[in-house]
């Protein structure tokens, strides 16, 4: 039968039933009057797990059950209104054996009782029996008595969950009970028979135990419950978190704190607020979750925000004494990048935006003045082992007619700004690495560029008189314009400029050429011919030399099989013997140098004349190049601080590197091309894609032959 | 107006009985349909169609209580608008979630039970069941009260509901089966 057919059977009974519900009760729901009566037919098990010829001991206990939630109910208020409970228990003393606790009492007499236990879910209004446990009843005594610094406290906050010892002696009449609650706390009541009692001290006793002793009583416990009670008390209902979320959401300020993963430095973490609590609190809910133990909790770029949620979706209360106590994982773990979109939604920036006057702004930019030096950086943040990376890109500029420039900033309108919010919008992140997505820096302090301001195109400024955003985004692109208007490039950023345009801005390129380069005692040589297939950046070159602290003439083999990504080998002419090969990226360190191909050299070259730190930029500056352009070439050439020392770079006019000499008093690097042709229309070249995964399974039967 | 003078209007099929019925009852059938159908055309289609089921209905059917055959007419069609909608498991409008009521659903086919001996089985049980539990039980999953509205009406808490609840559900699972009634 399917379940709507039985709901409308259910719509279907008595009048008479479906009328008395509708009419007042007024018989006593008060939780110290409520008599719970069950069915007085004797065949009626009513739980899971129940053995039915003890059923009128499960009759009892049941009611003790239900007198446990009601306890619950009455001195906490009720499971799902946990904010009437206070926050913290009233931590009394130690225990000290010198009066008839109950936990004595029963402990001492333990022999004349009999033990059952029970685990409870109340999320779910789960009580399920697990065993008649007389047998256990010493070992659990003794183990109790083994916990250290179990102290005796007057209130506790709620928990879902909770262990369920009873004790009964048929004889006296005796009834006690212990539950043990999974944040911890529990107590020992006596009940004596009045299962609907509510237990006032003396009759219950609290005592804080400890989160990891629930823990094992409950394993022990599941580990020999049926499957049905395991399930159910791991079951994590919507109720449940929605409580949970609730309670604790309401509590919190909507302030939020993220760690992310690893985080060591004060300055990577960050704060936010909430913008929507009933947003998130709905959007927990629509996912599964399970129970876990506090030490299965997975710290992974994790939020405190009241509760504590971690983007791989775990769940759990913060603080010594949450109210309500929970811990929970996703059920699915594939939903995680689900649960943290979602949270992500909800969150705002910790500042909130003020407006900015337009005078605030031209004070805040006063020192921009005509001339100013201006640094454009892009790509990525961070100097791997060896150089530069390839994609990092800086260009210098001054600024003309500073006021002018200042007055068009200052004419938009602007709010104060979250520093986060900067650092977020004005980065990517690419594979892991924090990207740049543009800035111009003006102005020099302490041998740093950024002095004066930092401003964004994307519509922000970080400024010594605090950061601003555009309070309107539609006036991005206008706020960008304003930089190609008063920003003039410097020639050696133009040179850069032409360079790096120059590597891709026609179809191919084939020659003669020679590479030369001395450093100290060792050099390098090749000659030999290069194709170079511009468009695709697709490079072969092949010559006849020796690299670096090679003794012996080899073949060697350059190339490039797209963007930054280089490989290299070398043979041994005498033996036929692959001397060195390897793949390798432009930043990419190592102790024996790498080879420079043609596009890394000229992407060297792009940097020599842009470096992007400011000691850099100053010693590049002293080259003080001297441009000249006659018969469709570029030569900038600068004049050593000795004669004989310099260095001469010939491009074309539209900037293909042609050739390049640095000669310095330890170094030289001379690279000439000659016989070239650009953009032949019979170019053809070697299949480079094969060569690199040649290249690199050489590498890979290298270096197996060297770890043996 | 009473309910017996809209019964007799109705039964001389006088046509302001469904005016009658609208004014009395058209806030509780919203609300028992509502409890069922998320969306409000639907449920106002519902109360509608229940409007004239009763004027069909009566005569010849004379019910003792007017307002509880309303109710379960409206009820009936509401799930019947549900299970057409093919919306009825995910709709977090209708409180009561069938997963809630699925341990106590037989296993036999439909065709092998007619609802109506299903129904009096469920009332047989109820009857034997205790005042305030049955009570809950019916507002439950009759009326489709939440738990939370369920502890208002009662002064109880939640979590005694849900308890009373999850007993109720087990002892008719155990009563049906009794019945004769099979379970997987």
């Amino acid at each position: 039968m399917n379940n709507n057919n039985f709901m409308k059977a259910m719509s279907m009974i008595d009048e008479d039933l479906v009328k008395e519900a509708d009419t007042p009760y007024t018989g006593k729901t008060e939780a110290d009057d409520t008599k719970v009566s069950f069915s007085e037919d004797e065949n009626s098990a009513v739980v899971s797990g129940v053995d039915v010829y003890h059923r009128n001991i499960w009759k009892k206990c049941l009611g003790i059950a239900a007198s446990l939630v009601i306890v619950l109910g009455a001195v906490g208020g009720g499971i799902y209104h946990f904010n009437k409970m206070k926050d913290k228990p009233v931590v009394n003393e130690e225990i000290e054996n010198d009066y008839a606790s109950i936990y004595e009492t029963v402990k001492e007499n333990k022999d004349s009782y009999d033990m059952n236990e029970y685990v409870c879910n109340y999320s779910s209004a789960e009580i399920s029996f697990v065993r008649e446990a007389n047998d256990y009843k010493d070992k659990l005594f003794e183990y109790l008595d083994s916990i250290e610094g179990v102290k005796k406290v007057e209130e506790y906050p709620n928990s879902f969950r909770c262990v369920l010892f009873t004790f009964s002696d048929d004889k006296s009449g005796k009834k006690y009970d212990f539950s043990l609650r999974e944040n911890g706390y529990g107590f020992w009541q006596e009940t004596n028979g009045d299962e609907n009692a509510v237990m006032t001290p003396p009759n219950i006793e609290s005592y804080y135990y400890g989160k990891d002793v629930f823990e094992k009583l409950f394993e022990e416990a599941l580990n020999v419950a049926d499957s049905d009670t395991v399930e159910a008390m791991n079951k994590v209902s919507q109720e449940e978190i929605e409580n949970f979320v609730t309670n604790h959401l309401e509590k919190c300020d909507g302030k939020v704190v993220y760690y992310p993963w690893q985080s060591a430095e004060e300055c990577e973490i960050k704060k936010y607020s909430i913008t929507d609590k009933e947003a998130l609190t709905d959007a927990l809910m629509n996912f599964e979750w399970v129970k876990i133990k506090e030490s299965e909790f997975e710290y992974y770029d994790w939020y405190d925000m009241g509760i504590r949620i971690s983007e791989n979706g775990y769940l759990m209360a913060v603080g010594n004494d949450p109210d309500p106590y929970g811990c929970y994982k996703l059920k699915y773990e594939d939903e995680s990048e689900k649960l943290a979109a979602e949270i992500r939604s909800v969150l705002g920036y910790a500042v909130d935006s003020s407006d900015v006057s337009s005078e605030d702004i031209k004070n805040a930019l006063q020192e921009l003045t005509t001339g100013t030096l201006a640094q454009w950086r892009s790509g990525p943040d961070y100097v791997p082992q060896g150089r530069e990376n390839y994609e990092t890109t800086a260009r210098y500029y001054t600024l003309n007619d500073g006021e002018s420039f200042i007055n068009e900033i200052a004419s938009f309108e602007w709010v104060t700004c979250d520093s986060l919010e900067i650092d977020e919008k004005a980065y990517f992140y690419d594979h892991g690495m924090m990207n740049l997505k543009g800035a111009y820096n003006f102005g020099i302090t302490e041998n740093s560029f950024g002095g004066t301001g930092s401003f964004y195109p994307l519509g922000y400024i970080i400024s010594t008189a605090g950061r601003f955003k555009l309070k309107n985004e539609s006036d991005a692109e206008k706020f960008a314009a304003i930089f190609d208007k008063y920003l003039i490039m410097e020639k050696e950023s133009e040179i850069a400029e032409k360079i790096c345009s120059g590597m891709t801005n026609y179809d191919n390129l084939r020659g003669h050429f020679t590479f030369e380069k001395t450093y100290g005692d060792e050099d390098q040589i090749i000659d030999g011919y290069m194709s170079y297939d511009a468009k695709n950046e697709k490079l072969y070159m092949k010559g006849d030399g020796h690299l670096f602290y090679q003794e012996k003439e080899n073949t060697i083999e350059l190339i490039m099989n797209g963007h930054d990504n280089a490989a290299y080998r070398t043979v041994e002419k005498e033996t036929g013997n692959i001397d060195r090969v390897g793949t390798y990226r432009y930043s990419s360190g190592s102790s024996i140098p790498l080879p420079d191909n043609y596009a890394y050299l000229c992407k060297s070259l792009e940097k020599s004349l842009t470096p992007r730190g400011f000691n850099e930029y100053n010693s590049a500056k002293q080259n003080n190049y001297q441009i000249t352009e006659s018969n469709g070439k570029i030569e900038l050439y600068s004049h050593g601080a000795t004669d004989g020392f310099y260095t001469r770079i010939i491009l074309t006019e539209r900037g293909q590197l042609i050739s390049y000499e640095n000669i310095g008093p330890s170094y030289k690097t001379i690279f000439k091309l000659d016989d070239y042709e650009f953009d032949s229309p019979d170019f053809t070249m070697e299949d480079v894609g094969q060569l690199y995964e040649s290249m690199k399974a050489d590498e890979e039967e290298q270096y197996k032959r060297q770890m043996e | 107006m009473d309910d017996v003078s809209i019964i007799e209007l109705l039964q001389k099929r006088d046509q302001s009985a469904i005016n009658e019925l609208r004014q009395k009852y058209e806030r509780l059938c919203t609300y028992i349909a509502g409890n069922v159908l998320s969306q409000h055309e639907d449920v106002e289609e519902c109360v509608n169609s229940a409007c004239y089921e009763i004027w069909d209905s009566i005569p010849p059917a004379k019910p003792n209580d007017l307002k509880s055959y309303l109710c379960s007419v409206v009820r009936n069609i509401a799930i019947n608008r549900l299970e057409y909608n093919s919306a009825a498991k995910r709709d977090s409008r209708y409180t009561v979630s069938l997963d809630e009521i699925s341990e106590c659903v037989p296993a036999d086919a439909d065709d092998n039970i007619t609802l109506s001996e299903l129904a009096d089985a469920i009332s047989r049980f109820l009857r034997t069941q205790d005042e305030l539990q049955r009570r809950i039980f019916v507002r439950r999953y009759t009326y489709g009260d939440s738990v939370a509205e369920i502890a208002k009406r009662f002064s109880l808490n939640e979590s005694t509901v849900s308890t009373y609840l999850f007993r109720t559900r087990k002892k008719l699972k155990v009563f049906l089966k009794k019945e004769g009634y099979d379970y997987e």
